[in-house]
């Protein structure tokens, strides 16, 4: 009797390595059959892997509402251009006038001049709207960025020039929710041959899961069959979170 | 393709693409604030560290160190930031402080026996050091592993094992304590 508590004392010892995973495997066995005559180990053993149990289960507190203000202004301040640049609001007042004084300007021009002012005044408009994308798109907050691209909404034809900033934009944008705003705003134009293999070729480059399914999603909705062969290469990439392969199964299921 | 991780989209914060940082504090803004709960008991004071060491990240982007592991680095962060504040503080403020976190247990009948196994558990956590409460938080909640953890604390795997033993007796003293009592 006096031997095993002798045993049990000294076992106590190589308990720390026993609970913490410091012993192989078959040490451990070993270990645990050797405790198994040691009531006192048995007991600090069980009541330590409760406490363990109780620990990994617990949920944590969820971060309260509102908790996000300041780091979110901070993020928004630091990446501001530091540079100088209009806002879009200056740029669409801009616009504004512009056109207002070129609908005047053709209004009072006569006769043969007023088709060349009407043509000089789409010219201008959209060479303006190029422009003011273009700037949105360059120079601004990832919200400024956001509203120009939503600003091309409102264009009712499709402008070779504004898809390509679109397309450049969902291509190059560093802020995937500027991505995800332009290819929302291409896929209004995906009558549009050149939108569509754009849409499609952007598969190829884009990292984010969330733009990933957003494209996948346009894709889908379009019946783009071109899509095929970039969603098949998604599902059979392991490395591709799962999310998004499962969402390029079903968009191979769709479209094949 | 290449896989979205932690460490590339830190990457892409350091070499400008800041917007990407929420990112990182939408994933693990409620692991921090845990974090700082366990060691500040106090949920209030956890909300503005938590802020803080997302900024502090966006400070310090440019030390960050191409394929360092996210966590343990922002977590050394952490820690700076609850030694600052631990150092500011009054110690008479420590018992108010539990019970205001304990406030937060929801009382909704079926669930009252595991919010009151918690709330003990939290009691007894709060009783700890700092340094054992985050050592029992980073191991046995979060379940991160001990190399990571001897990374954050600069020390070995095999240190971390004995401290955590250590950490885990401590506890398991307080809990069955205030258990019985």
């Amino acid at each position: 009797m006096k031997t095993m508590k002798h045993n049990c004392e000294t076992l106590k010892e190589r308990l720390s390595a026993y609970l913490e995973a410091g012993m192989s495997v078959e040490e451990a066995k070993e270990f645990g059959a050797l405790i198994a005559h040691c009531p006192e180990i048995l007991k600090e053993v069980e009541s330590y892997r409760m406490l363990e149990g109780l620990l990994s289960e617990e949920e944590g507190l969820p971060v309260p509402d509102g908790a996000d203000e300041f780091f979110y202004h901070q993020l928004e301040k630091e990446s501001r251009p530091k540079h100088f640049a209009l806002s879009w609001q200056q740029i669409a007042a801009a616009i504004a006038l512009l056109i207002i004084g070129g609908i005047i300007g053709a209004g009072i021009s006569s006769g043969d001049n007023q088709d060349a002012d009407i043509i000089s005044l789409k010219d201008d408009i959209r060479q303006m709207k190029q422009m003011l994308v273009s700037a949105m798109l360059e120079e601004h907050s990832a919200m400024d960025r956001i509203k120009a691209v939503s600003f091309t909404e409102e264009m009712v034809q499709p402008d070779i020039e504004v898809i390509n900033v679109l397309v450049k934009s969902l291509t190059s944008d560093k802020s995937p929710n500027v991505r995800i705003a332009a290819a929302n705003a291409l896929e209004k134009w995906n009558e549009v041959p050149v939108v569509r293999a754009e849409l499609v070729k952007a598969m190829e480059f884009q990292r984010d899961p969330i733009v990933q399914i957003t494209l996948i999603n346009i894709l889908i909705s379009m019946g783009e069959k071109g899509a095929v062969k970039p969603f098949r290469k998604l599902v059979e990439d392991e490395s591709v979170e799962e999310l998004v392969r499962k969402q390029a199964q079903i968009g191979l299921e769709v479209l094949i | 393709m290449e896989f979205l991780t932690d460490e590339k989209i830190m990457m892409d914060v350091k070499l400008g693409d800041t917007n990407r940082l929420s990112m990182l504090y939408e994933k693990h803004k409620k692991r921090f604030y845990n974090y700082f709960v366990k060691l500040t008991n106090d949920t209030e004071v956890s909300q503005d560290l938590l802020q803080n060491l997302f900024v502090r990240i966006l400070k310090y982007k440019k030390s960050y160190q191409q394929q360092q592991p996210f966590l343990p680095w922002s977590y050394r962060i952490a820690r700076n930031l609850v030694y600052d504040w631990s150092k500011k503080r009054s110690p008479l403020n420590v018992v108010l402080e539990v019970e205001k976190v304990a406030d937060q247990v929801v009382d909704d009948g079926e669930a009252q026996q595991k919010a009151d196994r918690e709330e003990q558990l939290r009691k007894a956590i709060a009783r700890l050091p700092a340094e054992k409460s985050e050592l029992i938080f980073w191991t046995k909640i979060e379940g991160m592993k001990y190399e990571d953890v001897a990374n954050i604390k600069d020390t070995t795997v095999g240190a971390i094992k004995v401290q955590v033993h250590r950490a885990m007796a401590q506890l398991k003293t307080l809990y069955f304590e205030n258990n019985e009592a």
